[in-house]
């Protein structure tokens, strides 16, 4: 381990592991952190690991991540699991922990690559265990090989939440119903995108299939299901919901929940990146040029974590920062920077023919989420709606004021599941936009660390002195 | 809630809550957990009701235990022979104790 | 363009407790107007500690003037918490400042020594004394000193309060008694008018009044610089992280190191000229967790949950500024650190200053211009 790298890459999932790989076959010394202990991140977790029968049921797209990682694997660049950065500073100073030690390394640049999350929606009886991301089963049947026994109800909106649904049917795992709160009808704005969707028809025949997979199996699918309530005293026993004016309620142990998922925007909000507002997906990400530059020249973005746009854009959008990083080190001329990114360029756009139909069709509509004054907001220190909607009635109009009043965000997740519906509540209230509403400030430590690991870190404390109380008496007044 | 074919890793042991107990190995302690019935992680300190993970990707923050005598995630802390795992489902964490 | 009789322009810890008072002390129409700004925004910054312990050595009235606050403090919180129904944390089980190997607590012991000296040169007594190590252990008895604790200087008469619920609190009982809340808004100018009131332009709007209390802490310095007045405040940046929650075991505040009633321990404090600057730096944080540690080493294995900086309102003797535009006699400015100690003096005393009822004999020392050189 060195202490200093020409490049420190965040996240191995398709967008690191393709910009770390790029990188290193120009030669330079790149380091890939990685929170998980295996790579592939959220999509192509535990590949390398995964048995035959685990590769033929996530199917092709899944199948891909072993090329990413073969490729990462020849390619020389430094890679450190279970590392947990929880600290990144323009300059390109990097903190990160690792089984109980924490280090602070640095780099001429830094490529964030952490992906995306899943849209955490509080409904009521969300904290009840037996409540989990879609996503989560997910990853917990590539990682672990764990598939639900108990019955199943999936809820919420976007692809995501089909496939996991088709993944299950095929697992066979009993499913009480999927509760789909997409509207029936797609809108006008989804058909005008459907033209440039049949470019990509590779794609679209896959969902086709996913659906007709879905009815094939006779599972009880509503669609523009509203009011969803996770029922049960001290872990989930069933699930409720309006679909119309019938009540729907359902006997299930778990209920996964799934909104489409969001850039995890973290990192780049501690660093002080500038964030826009995407009024139709309804999230924030960070500011960037087309190669992932962010408002700090050595800190670049790629992935999900700057927009989401799928897998296979992130790879196609690592290799681009990968290219303009090696133009800037002078390792490669402008000219064979654009050569080089030409084809990939050609491939992202390729890409995303598809993604403004399943944009449209999944787009989040604030009138559909209800937030009741009785629904946790804040699960770590358990603020409801309610509470949030009080404090605002008394003059607050910053969400890091509702924060400092309510504690709404000040948990250990910092925010990270109450943020983005806190911007929806607030700005809802205040009738006014959620840019202008702002978002929750996010400073170090990105995860908990304990007392001991940073008093141990090799660093020196110069130039910080102890508060000195007896200051008041240090000058005397001229008076 | 989850069911796991155990011919398909290795198993280890680990104290969990004072008793000595054989998980999977090869996977985080949340999946480790999950895999043979435990599924309260902690008690939330703040509602004092029981949680479980709910993400599994190192966001949510609810499956912090203490592990090895520190409050880790447990998605993002692989299982490990020997481990020492406390849940404290019992030992409320309020402030007035 | 409307009317009122006080506009405050500054809703942090020292505008809301001055606005309070004024509505409590009958000043007619009050409104508070208030930017919320994240990074202006002290009581984040603020310790939480009500005490007078250290402060006030050549500067007598500053130490008269801090004790006279704490004293205040238990039943202003009981009247604060009746009026807005906001539990403001307030603990009264006294408060330390440990001392680490020998020289330090001699020179700890110099300290009380002096102060006490100097409080009963003024008349005023001086409740703090030295208690040695195995003293100040069993005081602590849920917790297990570090080996290089020496002692502590200690007080039994000052605690400790949450500042932020304390700033709800100020705010909510100025609106349960009359005033007029405005968050979001800012102030970009207060002009004098001829008639003797004051024009308060703000982004939603004008306001005219007949007395205008500006107490927006660096932001101060805009509104007075176009009146022809220095402030003479400068920024000092603090620190401050707080761990995970854990059973009550510490039931006083000692001085960088305090338990919170939620179980979080607040670790503090540095400081640091580095201007504007607000960011939290990994060197703080191991200075602080260092010290933390030296304190009670069980504090090791706590986690880190969140940290950050603040940027005080430093005056160049470390006391605050009162006062009354010498020009304009109905602008008045109040600037200063440590607004959580003065909440009561500034709520009760001040006010009265400003209302002109009453003006306490300590007031006339903290003026702008005595920085005047």
């Amino acid at each position: 381990m060195s202490s200093h790298y020409d490049t420190i890459v965040i996240g191995a999932g398709p967008a690191g592991l393709t910009a770390g790989s790029c990188l290193a076959e120009f030669g330079l010394k790149v380091l890939i952190l990685d929170e998980q202990n295996r790579i592939g991140g959220q999509i192509y977790r535990n590949v390398e690991n995964a048995s035959e029968e685990n590769l033929q049921k996530m199917g092709e797209e899944y199948r891909r991540g072993l090329k990413l990682s073969e490729r990462f694997r020849k390619s020389g660049a430094e890679y450190l699991g279970n590392a947990s950065v929880w600290n990144v500073e323009p300059e390109g100073r990097v903190c990160y922990s690792k089984d109980g030690v924490s280090e602070r390394i640095t780099a001429n640049y830094i490529i964030l690559a952490t992906g995306a999350m899943e849209r955490p929606i509080p409904i009521p009886g969300w904290t009840l265990p037996g409540v989990m991301g879609a996503g989560a089963v997910n990853g917990l049947s590539k990682d672990a090989d764990l598939c639900p026994s108990g019955t199943v109800v999936l809820a919420g909106s976007g692809p995501l939440l089909l496939l996991e649904a088709a993944l299950l049917i095929e697992k066979k795992v009993k499913i009480a119903a999927i509760l789909e709160t997409t509207p029936k009808i797609p809108s006008p704005a989804v058909l005008t995108h459907v033209l440039k969707a049949l470019l990509g028809t590779a794609f679209l025949w896959k969902g086709v299939k996913m659906i007709l997979d879905i009815r094939k199996s006779g599972v009880p699918h509503y669609k523009g299901v509203t009011n969803l309530k996770a029922l049960g005293e001290t872990a989930v026993t069933g699930v409720e919901a309006d679909c119309g004016s019938k009540k729907l309620n359902f006997s299930a142990e778990m209920l996964l929940l799934h909104f489409g998922v969001i850039p995890d925007s973290h990192i780049y909000r501690l660093l002080g990146c500038h964030m826009k507002w995407d009024q139709n997906q309804r999230y924030w990400y960070p500011s960037t040029d087309e190669w992932g530059r962010t408002n700090f020249e050595k800190i670049f973005g790629a992935g999900d974590g700057t927009g989401v746009s799928g897998a296979l854009a992130a790879e196609f959008k690592g290799e681009l920062a990968a290219l303009e990083v090696t133009r800037c080190f002078g390792i490669i001329p402008e000219y064979e920077r654009d050569r080089l990114a030409g084809p990939v360029l050609d491939a992202l756009k390729k890409d995303s023919y598809p993604r403004p139909l399943v944009d449209a069709f999944f787009a989040p509509d604030p009138k559909r989420f209800t937030f009741d004054d009785a629904t946790v907001l804040c699960r770590c220190e358990n603020v409801t709606v309610g509470d949030v909607r009080n404090i605002v009635s008394q003059g607050v109009t910053d969400l890091n004021e509702v924060k400092a009043m309510k504690r709404c965000g000040m948990g250990p997740c910092q925010g990270r599941m109450c943020g983005p519906a806190l911007g929806e509540i607030v700005a809802a209230e205040l009738d006014t936009s959620i840019a202008r509403a702002g978002l929750l400030t996010i400073r170090p430590p990105l995860k908990q660390i304990p007392l001991q690991e940073i008093a141990a870190m090799d660093i020196v404390s110069d130039g910080v002195d102890p508060a000195n109380l007896f200051k008041n008496q240090s000058k005397k007044a001229d008076h | 809630m989850f069911k796991h074919d155990p011919t398909t890793t290795s198993t280890v042991e680990i104290i969990l809550d004072g008793q000595t107990i054989a998980v999977p190995g090869e996977m985080n302690v949340a999946a480790a957990l999950l895999a043979i019935g435990k599924i309260i992680s902690r008690i939330s300190p703040t509602s004092e009701k029981p949680c479980s993970p709910h993400c599994l990707m190192g966001v949510c923050f609810e499956c912090l235990m203490e592990i090895d005598g520190v409050r880790r995630q447990a998605c993002m802390t692989p299982i490990r022979d020997g481990m020492v795992i406390n849940r404290n489902l019992k030992d409320i964490q309020r402030g007035q104790s | 363009m409307k009317k009122v009789d006080i506009i405050v322009v500054g809703g942090g810890l020292s505008g809301a407790a001055i606005a309070l008072g004024l509505v409590r002390e009958g000043a007619g129409k009050v409104m508070m107007f208030d930017e919320q700004l994240p990074t202006q925004r002290l009581s984040r910054g603020n310790f939480g500690l009500t005490w007078f312990m250290p402060k006030g050595a050549n500067n007598p009235v500053y130490a008269r003037w801090s004790r006279m606050s704490t004293m205040m403090w238990p039943e202003f919180a009981a009247k604060l918490e009746e009026d807005s129904g906001y539990d403001v944390e307030l603990e009264w089980n006294g408060g330390a400042m440990h001392a680490i190997g020998e020289d330090q607590f001699k020179a700890y012991a110099d300290s009380v020594q002096t102060l006490t000296k100097i409080c009963s040169d003024d008349g005023l007594d001086y409740p703090v004394r030295m208690v040695d190590r195995d003293e100040f252990a069993s005081m602590i008895p849920d917790m297990k000193l570090g080996d290089e604790v020496s002692g502590a200087m200690y007080s039994a008469d000052q605690g400790h309060v949450n500042p932020l619920p304390l700033l709800g609190a100020l705010r909510c009982a100025f609106q349960n008694k009359g005033g007029t809340y405005f968050g979001g808004l800012s102030v970009s100018a207060v002009e004098p008018n001829n008639d003797g009131t004051a024009t308060v332009r703000t982004s939603k709007g004008n306001y005219q009044c007949s007395k205008v209390v500006v107490a927006a802490g660096h932001g101060s310095t805009r509104l007075l610089a176009k009146l022809g007045e220095k402030l003479h405040i400068y920024p000092l940046r603090g620190q401050l992280m707080v761990t995970e929650r854990v059973k009550r075991v510490l039931r006083f505040p000692i001085l960088s190191v305090r338990q919170t009633m939620d179980g979080t321990f607040m670790l503090g404090l540095s400081t640091e000229d580095t201007g504007h600057d607000i960011r939290v730096t990994t060197e703080a944080m191991k200075s602080q967790a260092t010290g933390a540690i030296k304190l009670f080493p069980e504090l090791a294995k706590l986690n880190w949950v969140r940290g950050w900086g603040a940027i005080r309102v430093m005056t160049g003797d470390g006391s605050p500024i009162y006062d009354r535009l010498p020009e304009h006699k109905n602008i008045y400015v109040i600037a200063g650190h440590s607004a959580v100690t003065l909440t009561p003096v500034i709520s009760k005393h001040v006010a009265a200053w400003i209302l002109e009822k009453d003006e306490a004999p300590q007031i006339s020392h903290f003026s702008n211009g005595r920085f005047n050189v």
